[in-house]
């Protein structure tokens, strides 16, 4: 295969302010191969492909597109050159169809006539070509994730994109997903194409990548390829932490029921609902895993569990009955929870690190005195984070808006383990942050429960439920439709039920034919 | 600590001189000399007659800017105002004027009954938010038209004083009004009214329960992220309540010293405006108890100077311009200094760092950051 260089990115400089996102990165992607960016948190990736996108200018250096220096103004530039961007965030048009969604802004057709019939066909050609099984026509609010990401590619493929960006674009599939996504990827490079993938797992770059750029700090730091590499030296090029590893757990976890919850149900009345007679038991001292693709019913038990969200059934902490408690009572219980999204309801972002540190202990000492603020209790609160949970970017005056999501992140597991809980209920307590972070998050969630804290671990990272869990309960549209030991599932195994393949139920009917389901959680 | 008073400082300052500068091009391109313009109202300004009433005007104002900070703070918009203190100063100069008790009971007295029928009709707009989803604004508009309805029919109907001509309620006498706090005694109305006293209180209230209480605390973050606020345990509806609850019972003080300061009675001379006045402080001043105060003294003594410039056939429209053109210098001056700020803050940040780029260790106690754009910066780092 001919091995000309695609893209050139020469020097590129770009800053925000004092803060250089990228310092001098070369970057040569050369046709018919998948590239691999990869780094840290915050190492400047994002910023990378934004300035290959024209999304963001660079200060200094050249991009060159086969052979030709560009200055991209927009992203309409770069599209005409060539570079189609699929974001980790996906934007689309939920209310729109497929094929609509996919023509946005470049309608086949005049200026004031939509040429829908050849808009459809093109995209259902487009997709039926390059082997991706999407219904053009249905509604994007109806697709599951994987579904909404090939659409974004879609939407790519129709502009001709002969340089495609995929920005963590497993971060949100589960792995047969995946698994069909590099089987695309390895299409388009075989036409030609060449595929810039930026990853923060190493198997998979390791698996699918024909070359790997590292990226530390704003700066090139290595290149290379999987032949000639392995994912502890990658590691070690990232981030200079070895990975993170959990010890196996010297203490059994105890027998009391910290958290109970029995047949709680969300939903509105009349519909399916999101979360279906679900009932479980976390032990003190004992870490349960929730897996299943997003949207299966996982935000609704959290939400319940907090006391925000109307349920029918009975709560239960520590042995008493908190059914019928507020928030603020459960959280005076001894419940302390990390959010799914730390930026709608982990943190304010426009207060200072004193004011969120008392977010959810402000009816407590020592922040609260008497019916005052004590702003020294807030502060030593939030020192006290700061200090032992290594959270960097700011003292306690320092606005939470100004720290990276890594730290922002430290900051909440921080908080919450801070009160020393009787129960934890974390939402992807690692979700968006490096590998450093992460094995700090991840001792002190073990820490925790060594001492006797009950966990509810809720995420889509699979490597964190296997590592973590005692016991791992799977979701498929608001059930539990398995109860698994993370000791000895593998991931297939895993993967199946996550995606309703296969259930408890059928296992004990001995091979029950079961209804296959490739959207995930669709509904 | 000094750099933070000055940009503070400096908020105001800047919005003032703006809008000086268009009401100066106001005057000249009417053909008149704005800096003798200036100078006659500044001399009559100073006179101790002016200084007196503008202190004595500046109190309704500063309670109306603060009323609707209150709620501001807490994200709503509270301009049912005008009706709330309209309804309150009805029944206080009923109250005050009836109620068989020495002045020391009775005085105090009053004031509650303002606070708790302001608050009652605050109650209103803000209960509709809470079950029905109705924005505040609307609600809290509507309130005032009701406002004018019923004080004209309780006055009318119910509360009127005699027969005939007369249009108020029963007088007030001196076992009900509000004492003199000052008397400079050097002519006609020169005593500073004891209602400075309650501004100052009802300040300090202010600033203690938004700024050092659990309670103001739950109001910020229910204001700036509700979501974040109900995973705390902070219940957003009520917190909306009590907020427009505070802002309502504020309000039912700006009527009272009108009415038993002035008037002695509740009649057709209370003024029924001094909301946007006092939303025009509360802008000046940033929400902020001692911003407001500033706010409202200087906006009180525009509106007094410039009534002299009548007598010297200037266009007494003068206030009035400036007090328009503040409202929006106000917005502008403020983004002009943060974004100043913010400015000198990334050059220090720069200036740091080349300097720590050579010596480690070598910057003694920085002064600290603030949390503007630059530590930002430095964090993702």
């Amino acid at each position: 295969m001919e091995q000309e260089v695609l893209v050139r990115l020469t020097g590129i400089v770009k800053r925000f302010g004092a803060f250089t996102a990228n310092d001098r990165i070369d970057l040569a992607v050369k046709a018919g191969t998948v590239h691999a960016v990869v780094g840290e948190n915050g190492a400047g990736k994002s910023t990378l492909m934004k300035i290959l996108a024209g999304e963001e200018h660079p200060d200094e250096g050249t991009i060159e597109i086969a052979g030709t220096t560009h200055a991209f103004r927009s992203p309409r530039d770069a599209q005409h050159a060539g570079i189609g961007i699929v974001h980790q965030h996906f934007l689309l048009a939920d209310a729109l169809r497929v094929w609509e969604n996919v023509v946005l802004a470049d309608e086949p057709g005049s200026a004031i006539r939509l040429d829908s019939g050849a808009a459809r066909r093109q995209v259902a050609e487009l997709a039926e070509a390059n082997g991706f099984p999407v219904d053009v026509d249905a509604v994007v609010r109806e697709l599951g994730v994987g579904g909404r990401q090939r659409v974004e590619i879609l939407k790519v493929l129709y502009r001709d994109a002969r340089i495609i960006i995929l920005d963590e674009p497993t971060a949100v599939l589960v792995p047969s997903e995946a698994q069909s996504l590099f089987a695309a990827m390895r299409r388009f490079t075989e036409a030609g194409a060449a595929v810039i993938f930026i990853s923060h797992k190493l198997d998979e770059v390791l698996d699918f990548a024909d070359e790997i750029t590292v990226i530390r700090a704003g700066a090139v730091v290595g290149f290379t390829t999987p032949a000639k590499t392995s994912a502890s030296e990658l590691a070690a090029l990232m981030v200079k932490v070895a990975m993170p590893a959990v010890e196996p757990r010297a203490t059994p976890p105890g027998t009391d029921v910290v958290l109970g919850a029995s047949h709680i149900t969300v939903g509105e009345a009349g519909e399916v609902p999101a979360l279906d007679d679900v009932s479980l038991e976390v032990h003190s001292g004992e870490i349960v895993g929730i897996a299943g693709v997003e949207g299966n019913g996982q935000s609704e038990l959290l939400m319940a569990l907090l006391g925000r969200a109307r349920s029918t059934g009975t709560v239960e902490l520590g042995g008493a009955d908190i059914t019928a408690l507020s928030t603020e009572d459960r959280r005076a219980r001894g419940m302390a929870y990390i959010p799914e999204d730390r930026h709608r309801d982990g943190l304010v972002l426009s207060m200072a690190l004193r004011e969120n540190a008392a977010l959810g202990y402000h009816a407590r000492p020592p922040v609260k005195r008497g019916p005052w603020f004590s702003r020294s209790g807030a502060t030593g609160l939030a020192k006290g984070i700061i200090a032992r949970f290594d959270v960097r970017g700011g003292d306690s005056t320092t606005l939470a808006s100004a720290l990276s999501g890594g730290n922002q992140q430290k900051f909440i597991v921080g908080r919450e383990l801070g009160s020393e809980p009787r129960v934890l209920i974390a939402a992807h307590p690692t979700r968006g942050v490096d590998i450093g972070a992460q094995s700090a998050v991840w001792s002190e969630l073990t820490a925790a429960r060594d001492r006797g804290l009950g966990t509810l671990l809720i995420s889509a990272d699979l490597d964190e439920l296997l590592a973590l869990s005692d016991r791992l309960l799977v979701f498929y549209r608001g059930r539990i439709v398995g109860e698994l030991d993370p000791r000895t599932v593998d991931a297939p195994v895993l993967g199946e039920y996550m995606t309703g393949v296969r259930h408890a139920d059928a296992d004990a009917d001995a091979q029950r034919p079961t209804r296959v389901d490739p959207e995930g959680g669709a509904a | 600590m000094i750099r933070r008073v000055v940009v503070t400082l400096a908020g105001p300052v800047v919005s003032v001189l703006l809008a000086l500068l268009v009401t100066t091009l106001f005057l000249t391109f009417g053909g008149y000399s704005a800096s003798s313009a200036y100078e006659t109202m500044w001399n009559y300004g100073i006179e101790p007659a002016s200084l007196v009433s503008t202190v004595n005007n500046a109190v309704p104002l500063y309670l109306a800017g603060v009323a609707a900070a209150f709620a501001l703070r807490m994200g709503l918009f509270n301009i049912g105002v005008d009706g709330q203190y309209r309804v309150a100063a009805l029944a206080g100069a009923v109250v005050a004027a009836q109620l068989p008790l020495p002045l020391y009971l009775r005085l105090p007295i009053t004031l509650l009954v303002c606070c708790l029928v302001g608050a009652l009709w605050a109650l209103v707009p803000a209960l509709l938010k809470v079950y029905r989803g109705v924005s505040e604004v609307i609600t809290s508009i509507l309130m005032n038209a009701i406002a004018t309805t019923v004080v004209a029919i309780l006055l009318a109907h119910v509360f009127r004083d005699g027969g005939g001509q007369n249009t108020g309620t029963a007088i007030i006498d001196e076992s009900g009004a509000m004492p003199v706090l000052i008397d400079l005694g050097i002519g006609n109305r020169t005593s500073v009214s004891g209602f400075l006293v309650v501004a100052i209180v009802v300040g300090i209230l202010f600033y203690l329960l938004q700024y050092r209480t659990v309670f103001g605390f739950t109001l910020q973050v229910a204001a700036r992220s509700p979501e974040a606020a109900e995973s705390a345990g902070i219940k957003v509806n009520r917190r909306i309540i009590w907020a427009m609850l505070g802002s309502g019972a504020i309000a039912g003080l700006i009527g009272m010293p009108h009415v038993l300061g002035v008037a002695f009675r509740f009649d057709g001379t209370l003024p029924t405006d001094l909301m946007f006045t006092g939303l025009a402080a509360a802008l000046l001043g940033r929400s902020h108890p001692i911003g407001m105060a500033f706010g409202a003294l200087v906006l009180a003594f525009v509106e007094r100077s410039s009534q002299v410039l009548g007598l010297v056939h200037l266009p007494t429209e003068v206030g009035s311009v400036f007090m328009a053109v503040i409202l929006l210098s106000s917005a502008v001056g403020y983004w002009l200094t943060e974004r100043a700020d913010q400015r000198i803050a990334l050059m220090n940040a720069l200036r740091k760092r080349r300097r720590s780029a050579g010596a480690a260790g070598g910057t003694p106690p920085a002064p600290p950051a603030p949390p503007s754009a630059t530590t930002g910066m430095e964090a993702a780092r």
